[in-house]
């Protein structure tokens, strides 16, 4: 079986371990005999038409400018819509996740136009919210037996979703998307924006696997059954930042 | 004693006025807190004195520092401080004795106040006349806005600590709007091969910058992640090659003209001796030079070019700063050897990508019989440890057994796993894993134990090893 992986900006988006996902998936899908195909997509390239799973990570704040236009200003962030829109798995965390959504409004200015893949915005926040992030999983959802997410979050943006029950889930501990209202992250059709770096998926591999899961999905069009791997060390790590 | 640079630049700014009664009276608290602290043995008193003393006279820092008749040297970045300012104490000695120093890992500003509580009289007179400080990225601008120091090295900007520090942007910014309010006369002492620092010096005829030339000690392809990719000047993309540790390289930008300065201190052949010793060939403005330091890897060599470049302003004696590098004890931590019945121990700080990168490609090649690796989650440490992920751990070096400890050794064991580590040992505790780590003997062999660890959790193995409860180092 093979997987086709799309890192998008990784060679400026990639501050706070965010490659750890890329490693994770790499992994789990080598442990499984599954082969991955690593492209990478950055400013000026296109984006490729046959990707069953996209990562996007997050980056300074020059380099989330850059990239906004990138995909804002050509028809990238419309073919990414479109390929989620036809189920394509996708992760964004922090600035991927505030880029494909509505807007980010700074303090001063203009709104700066984000993908609209995702029906929330994003505020300016004078507060920088940084620590260990719990997160329960939408039970809707995830019907694993570990309910929770762990990261680390590291944000003054202030994210609002449209609809709350898009939400990836519920602050347990931490302050999630905007500090306020409890949601963390967003989930629309098989993408997931959230803000919780870490690395989030080496920690979390109920979630890397529903991702490996959706991916191979999208390119065998059924349903497909993950061998089981030895998650000790995983669930001992998540255990350590707080998980259940 | 006096040459005369600092002649020149003491008829400018020297200055002594009198001491106020308020900066007595914090010195004094200041004093009896240290005495305090250091008699119910919580620490050596590097932090709170400092820190009353700020509290009780905001114009502590500004009055202590005014006394210093050759002013001082200051010296940041977020990888090589110590081992940079450990050089130039090394190289100033013999003409410079009386020198005020931070206490290693207090550099922030309670710690220039705790070094000046420290070497104080109780009348106010501090008995030393030049200041020597290394300071946390994040707090030079704000010393720079008290007491423009003679001498500004800068050596690196990396991503560390980003739930402390914020963005690396963010800090080069602070940085270029504190350095552009320094006098003229400030000399500052700039990296050549990082974009971020060589882009400070822009308009400043009093730069001395310093590099790397010889392109064999280089890689083709950058060791760890980018943190700068685009022109600091313009923002079009910068051509980078011959990569040295993270973004440290040769680089031009594609848009203006901004590129590599030529060094004015310049390595031009590096030669290193195992995990014992390097030979650099130097070239200091236009003078050829060969020295040797007992300290392996380059980001050695870089402290060693800023040395130079320290040296060179100050006009010191050649043969007495060849023969301080050469006899240079290996700083607290840093590549630093220690002995226990026989058995020989390495202990390198590790805390942020870039400067782990760099250790891992020192030690690559090299052979271990125990690898032991600390990772703590502590303020000091930096909470996020997400860095481990953005560390190329994946080229460890070999080791007969790889344990892991500290706060978040679990995240460590994962991150071993995922590099495809097989047999990861994890011990919660510091001290038992020491000791697993000295007891493992092959054959006739007494073990070796290199050990890797973040910084508070180096400092606690430190105590094990060399503190009084040695004696209860044993299985």
């Amino acid at each position: 079986m093979t997987l086709q992986l799309c890192h998008l900006y990784g060679d400026i988006m990639n501050t706070y371990g965010d490659d750890g996902n890329i490693i994770a998936i790499q992994k789990r899908c080598a442990w499984r005999g599954i082969d991955v195909e690593l492209m990478r997509s950055n400013i000026g390239d296109s984006i490729p038409s046959d990707v069953d799973l996209f990562f996007f990570g997050g980056g300074q704040d020059k380099a989330q400018e850059a990239v906004g236009r990138d995909l804002v200003e050509t028809n990238k962030g419309a073919q990414l819509k479109k390929q989620v829109d036809d189920g394509t798995p996708l992760l964004s965390i922090c600035g991927g996740y505030q880029l494909l959504a509505e807007y980010y409004q700074p303090f001063e200015g203009q709104k700066i136009p984000g993908v609209g893949l995702f029906p929330a915005y994003t505020e300016a926040g004078q507060r920088r919210m940084i620590g260990n992030v719990v997160v329960q999983l939408r039970p809707d959802v995830f019907d694993n037996i570990h309910s929770t997410i762990v990261g680390f979050e590291n944000h003054s943006g202030r994210t609002f979703l449209r609809n709350l029950d898009d939400r990836l889930g519920t602050v347990v501990s931490g302050n999630g998307n905007n500090g306020g209202d409890s949601t963390e992250g967003i989930m629309v059709k098989h993408a997931i924006g959230c803000y919780l770096h870490g690395s989030l998926l080496p920690k979390n591999p109920h979630l890397a696997d529903w991702l490996i899961g959706k991916a191979l999905e999208h390119r065998y069009r059924k349903k497909i059954d993950l061998s089981p791997l030895d998650d000790t060390l995983e669930w001992r790590a998540h255990s350590a930042a707080g998980g259940t | 004693m006096l040459n005369t640079f600092w002649q020149r630049w003491s008829e400018t700014r020297y200055n002594t006025k009198v001491t106020t009664l308020r900066f007595l009276l914090a010195l004094w608290i200041g004093k009896s807190a240290r005495l305090f602290v250091r008699l119910i043995g919580q620490g050596s008193g590097t932090a709170l004195p400092g820190l009353l003393a700020l509290n009780i006279d905001p114009t502590f820092l500004h009055t202590g520092l005014k006394q210093l008749k050759d002013d001082c040297i200051v010296i940041s970045g977020t990888n090589g401080k110590t081992t940079t300012a450990q050089m130039v104490r090394a190289v100033m000695k013999p003409p410079h004795q009386s020198l005020l120093m931070n206490k290693e890992g207090s550099n922030l500003l309670r710690g220039i106040a705790s070094s000046i509580i420290e070497h104080s009289r109780l009348d106010g007179h501090i008995q030393a006349s030049l200041g020597l400080f290394e300071l946390d990225e994040a707090t030079l601008p704000l010393l720079l806005d008290i007491q423009p120091p003679r001498i500004l090295v800068l050596l690196n900007l990396f991503r560390d600590q980003l739930d402390r520090y914020g963005e690396v942007d963010l800090i080069r910014k602070k940085w270029a709007d504190a350095i552009k309010k320094l006098p003229t006369e400030t000399r500052l002492v700039l990296n050549a091969d990082d974009p971020l620092v060589a882009s400070l010096g822009k308009g400043w005829s009093n730069v001395v910058f310093f590099g790397i030339d010889d392109v064999s000690a280089a890689s083709e392809k950058p060791a760890s992640h980018l943190d700068v990719r685009a022109c600091p000047s313009c923002g079009g993309k910068l051509a980078m090659r011959n990569f040295f540790a993270s973004h440290l390289c040769h680089y031009q930008c594609q848009k203006c003209s901004f590129h590599r300065p030529k060094p004015d201190i310049a390595a031009i052949h590096i030669i290193s001796n195992g995990l014992e010793e390097t030979d650099i060939g130097v070239v200091i403005h236009g003078k050829r030079q060969r020295l040797t330091i007992p300290i392996p890897g380059l980001p050695a060599v870089y402290s060693t070019l800023a040395t130079c470049a320290v040296a060179h302003i100050l006009e010191l004696d050649k043969t007495v700063v060849l023969d301080a590098l050469r006899a240079l004890p290996r700083p607290f931590g840093r590549w630093e050897r220690i002995e226990i019945n026989g058995q020989k121990i390495l202990l390198i700080l590790i805390k942020n990508p870039a400067g782990a990168s760099a250790v891992l490609d020192t030690l690559a090649g090299t052979k271990h019989n125990t690898l032991l690796l600390a990772l703590n989650d502590n303020l000091a440490d930096g909470t996020d440890v997400s860095w481990i992920w953005d560390t190329p751990f994946e080229k460890l070096p070999g080791a007969k057994r790889v344990i892991v400890t500290g706060t978040r050794a679990n995240d460590l064991a994962l991150r071993f796993k995922y590099a495809e580590r097989k047999t990861i040992e994890v011990v919660s505790s510091l001290k038992q894993a020491i000791i697993r780590g000295l007891h493992v003997k092959h054959g006739s062999d007494t073990g070796s134990l290199t050990i890797l660890a973040t910084y508070t959790a180096m400092l606690a193995i430190r105590k094990i090893l060399t503190g009084s409860h040695l004696g209860g180092v044993q299985e």
